[in-house]
């Protein structure tokens, strides 16, 4: 193990995105929020929200572990940032997600079902199996209030996160995205055959977009790191860096050894750096890059080491 | 494990995250803890302790406040306190305005383990610990 940590010495800066790549994943990116928006793509599930089953607002700081029926795997744990968020990559396997918060409970009696109106895929502590490869394990988490929280309280003015008026907003766009297409076909059916160009550039603009939806690849729940040598992914952390602040860490993962990692971060430009475990020393920095996170908010980007 | 002969102050209102913390100091270090600012200011003044592990957000004087109290108290140790930011803002502004108070670091309770916090802790008091050999 020692080895191969030591065989690996990549160039410093050697952690790149291609030009291309770059490209194309800001394209699919953009295009993916404008279907989102208007509601035609279902939003993936980047991460899950430790909320509160009463009021829904978002819950921090909230310990999350991942514990595995067999013990040979470790635990994996987490704490939910400031908007309630957390998220594993979870290895193969059955396992349970146990949470813990000052004056909440778990599971939640409240809300039982796998769906309240606001938040649905809810969790409340059955086994999850993994028969697959590496996947993001993330569902939503309700929690039951059983003691007033001053944190809670103190944050109320500092998150905008209203589920309800986030929830209200999208169904209003959505309403209105497919009415102004209903208008559009209807006044194009009245019309005939003296369209007015207007409507039929509207109509053509909605057919470009269910083409995109149909054709246009999902983006990523996670980023991958290639390598030439794959066994020294095992050894490989990623830290994501405030470029105005090096020392402070905004963002921390390890990579599995099929080369995925999940990355929680908020909107912004980072600095990606990659370190190496090494035994009984501080972690080696082996590269960096600079990399920008969208509004899914996680880093899901292809990193090529020794390029 | 080492045992420093330092006192730590853990100034954190969430009583689940303060236990952890304590639990996790408490094999090396002599520890104190606070659930609220104007607390950790008290004990701050009257036990004099070698580092204060601070939240942001606290009951009654917040973590911003308690940071400018202890920088312009007229007792030195007070005022140089090493203070390390634990907390789970991670805006600019937040981070600048704890770095204008001198700070020694600050952490992302969400982004960190308790092992990276305590490994800071031991370096930031290490150089003290040598000086008192």
């Amino acid at each position: 193990m020692q080895t191969s940590v030591e065989k690996f010495v990549p160039d410093s800066h050697s952690l790149s995105l291609s030009r291309y790549y770059r490209f194309w994943s800001l394209f699919v990116g953009r295009l993916n929020d404008v279907l989102r928006f208007f509601g035609m793509r279902k939003r993936r599930k980047f991460w899950g929200v430790v909320y509160d089953s009463v009021n829904k607002q978002p819950l921090d700081p909230v310990l999350i572990n991942l514990v595995y029926v067999d013990s040979t795997h470790a635990v994996q744990t987490g704490v939910t940032d400031l908007s309630g968020r957390y998220g594993f990559l979870a290895r193969p396997g059955k396992f349970k997600i146990l949470v813990r918060k000052t004056n909440y409970s778990f599971p939640s009696t409240i809300v039982s079902a796998s769906n309240d109106g606001v938040y649905d895929h809810l969790y409340h502590g059955e086994f999850i199996e993994l028969t697959g490869g590496t996947e993001v394990v993330a569902p939503n988490i309700p929690m039951d209030p059983v003691a007033k929280d001053w944190n809670q309280q103190a944050k109320k003015h500092m998150v905008d996160n209203n589920p309800y008026v986030k929830l209200l907003r999208s169904r209003l766009i959505q309403s209105l995205f497919w009415f102004i297409f209903a208008l559009a076909g209807v006044n194009l059916i009245f019309t005939y055959p003296s369209h007015s160009v207007s409507w039929v550039a509207i109509l053509l603009v909605y057919a470009w977009l269910l083409g995109a939806n149909v054709l246009l690849p999902h983006e990523r729940l996670w980023g991958l790191v290639t390598t030439a040598d794959p066994v020294n992914l095992e050894h490989l952390i990623l830290e994501l860096h405030n470029p105005l602040f090096p020392d402070v860490i905004l963002g921390k993962t390890e990579v599995g050894q099929d080369g995925k990692f999940f990355l929680l971060a908020n909107p912004g430009y980072y600095t990606l750096v990659a370190k190496y475990k090494q035994p009984n020393q501080p972690a080696r920095t082996a590269a960096n890059t600079q990399v920008k996170v969208g509004k899914i908010g996680v880093v899901n980007q292809s990193l090529d080491l020794l390029k | 494990m080492q045992n420093f002969a330092k006192t730590v102050l853990i100034v954190e209102d969430d009583g689940m995250l303060r236990d952890l913390l304590v639990v996790h100091f408490k094999s090396a270090f002599n520890v104190l803890a606070a659930e609220d600012g104007e607390r950790a200011l008290a004990i701050a003044a009257e036990s004099k302790p070698d580092i204060m592990l601070l939240d942001l957000l606290l009951p009654k004087v917040d973590g911003f406040g308690v940071l400018e109290a202890i920088r312009k108290n007229a007792d030195k140790t007070l005022s140089t306190l090493p203070v390390v930011v634990l907390s789970n803002l991670w805006t600019n502004k937040d981070i600048l305005r704890t770095q204008a108070l001198h700070i020694d670091a600050y952490f992302v309770k969400a982004d960190t383990n308790l092992d990276v916090v305590y490994a800071k802790v031991v370096e930031i008091l290490t150089p003290k610990v040598t000086e008192g050999e």
